[in-house]
């Protein structure tokens, strides 16, 4: 079980992360959202050990964080891969096993296993400066679950990836699952619904909310602001939208041979929406929300606190 | 155990790299050339004060080589989560680090025996001479090395790293000049800093004097427990 109490981490006079208290049960897999600059980075750091905080505490298995003896128990991606260019796969990866104390038979056993899940068997013997990014990352995750941790830490495991590794690493996760106690951090709040059990909203440094993946999508609600885009005429677009229930406020403008109509309204507003355009026989070119899904639930959630 | 794990990995990384060969060639060619065109230079000397030269500028030469090494000694923001993280002491890390800089600097060292051994065998000078005059290089190595590695542990940039040990070594050896214009309750004080001007003076004549073991060993102790300390406030930044 992982324990925070009161952590608080200040830079100087700025607080990147404040009274964070927080029960991360064993086998939990955990999302951390937040824009940029909301304390998601250093509270991976503080509970991989690498930071202490600097007020509170943190407990894995009831040992510090920041000792030895914890350590032991985390494995850790960063936002980039801790690799050393100049070493081949399976020789930095015996490097990290052997760092986290493994003995070499248990780790030749484990080495095979992990190679196998990260897909790495067929890079094995090649120079890490010569990867692509997918396969850093995996490389990553490979030394952070080669001494089978209890707790593993990810800051942004999917970022820089492209559509196909992301998938792939999320397999992987979803893979990890139950084995260990999974932490990670992203900025895409879509991506962590689908793997993790339990969100926790960091905004400014504080947590801001946490629940279930539903939990969070039931306080957080529909988007309230929408681009449509349509061939239409500006008008009858603009008068088309207005006269639909629980919306407030249309402005239109043309883009290109379309027309974009800004929509502001309540509840959900996008099937009206797109039915409407779609009945008065123009062509629906974009329907999405205003704001990132994140940038919106947090503002619902700063309003709702 | 995770020191000799790190020191073998830094070692790998010296020997495999480009930086480690050209570091490596850099001290041989200076090595060589100073022996020729400054230790024999073009007048006449006794074969015992060629070799006195040629150590003293091999001192410095040292010096440098430890310097250009500290830059691997800096724990490097993309790496140091994964040494950071492990359970491992900045202890380790830190004698790991500077054991394999310190073995790539004998072996460097050693390379350049070939140089004095010509004075050897065209020369009449002592197999205890230079055998001392050596134990004095890797001894102001050492200490220079200690330098480098507090600087390192006080940034996390090799550049900088490189700068500050030059800037701290440059300093101590001008010391002794510097001594000069000082007071006399100061003038022994100062010129004692000096790694090569002061303590590898014995070892050059081909002298053990324990008092400048103490001094060299002293220092390089002493750096490493500062990078030791620097280190370890990392988690505290």
């Amino acid at each position: 079980m992982i324990v925070l109490t009161g952590v608080s981490k200040w830079y100087g006079v700025h607080a990147a992360v404040r009274d964070l208290d927080l029960a991360i049960e064993a086998g939990e897999q955990i999302g951390l959202v937040g824009l940029n600059g909301a304390g998601k980075t250093t509270t991976l750091r503080m509970l991989a050990g690498l930071l202490r905080p600097t007020i509170g505490r943190i407990r894995i298995e009831g040992r510090d964080a920041v000792t030895p003896g914890a350590r032991a128990l985390v494995g850790l991606l960063p936002d980039r891969p801790p690799i050393y260019d100049d070493m081949r796969v399976e020789a930095f990866l015996r490097f990290a096993g052997r760092l986290r104390g493994m003995r070499p038979r248990a780790l030749a056993r484990r080495l095979e296993e992990v190679l196998r899940r990260c897909g790495l068997g067929d890079v094995r013997d090649a120079p890490l400066g010569t990867l692509s990014h997918g396969y850093r990352q995996r490389v990553g995750i490979a030394q952070a679950i080669v001494h089978d941790p209890t707790l593993l830490v990810l800051d942004e495991p999917i970022s820089g990836l492209d559509p196909l590794q992301i998938v792939e690493v999320r397999d992987l996760l979803r893979d990890l699952r139950g084995e260990h106690t999974v932490v990670l951090s992203s900025h895409h709040l879509g991506e962590l619904t689908q793997t993790c059990d339990r969100l926790l909203v960091l905004h400014e440094g504080r947590l801001a909310a946490e629940g279930t993946p539903d939990e969070l999508a039931q306080r957080v609600g529909a988007p309230r602001e929408l681009v449509v885009r349509a061939r239409a005429d500006a008008e009858s677009l603009e008068a088309t939208l207005r006269a639909l229930p629980g919306i407030a406020e249309v402005r239109t403008r043309a883009v290109g041979g379309a027309v974009e109509a800004w929509v502001r309204g309540e509840g959900e507003l996008r099937p009206s929406v797109a039915r409407a355009v779609v009945e008065a026989g123009w062509d629906l070119l974009l329907l999405e929300a205003r704001q990132s899904e994140l940038e919106q639930a947090l503002q619902r959630l700063e309003e709702g606190s | 155990m995770s020191a000799w794990l790190i020191a073998r990995r830094e070692l790998g990384a010296l020997f495999r790299t480009p930086a480690g060969s050209l570091i490596a060639a850099f001290v041989l060619f200076l090595d060589a050339l100073q022996l020729n065109a400054v230790a024999i230079g073009t007048g006449r000397r006794p074969s015992g004060e060629v070799l006195e030269i040629f150590l003293l500028n091999a001192a410095f030469v040292t010096e440098v080589l430890a310097v250009l090494l500290s830059m691997r000694l800096v724990v490097e923001p993309l790496t140091a989560p994964l040494l950071l993280s492990a359970p491992v002491r900045e202890r380790d890390v830190v004698l790991g680090k500077v054991s394999a800089a310190f073995v790539f600097l004998t072996v460097v060292t050693a390379a350049t025996l070939y140089l004095p051994a010509l004075v050897y065998v065209y020369g009449k000078v002592s197999i205890g001479h230079v055998a001392a005059g050596y134990l004095g290089l890797l001894l102001v190595g050492a200490a220079s090395l200690g330098v480098g590695a507090a600087a390192a542990a006080a940034t996390t940039s090799p550049f900088v790293a490189v700068v500050v040990s030059a800037a701290v070594l440059g300093t101590l050896e001008l010391m002794y000049y510097v001594a000069g214009v000082a007071s006399l309750e100061w003038r022994d004080a100062l010129r004692a800093l000096a790694p090569v001007w002061k303590h590898h003076r014995s070892f050059r004549r081909g002298i053990l004097q324990l008092s400048d073991v103490v001094y060299l060993v002293a220092m390089a102790y002493v750096g490493v427990y500062v990078a030791v300390r620097l280190l370890g406030r990392r988690r505290d930044r």
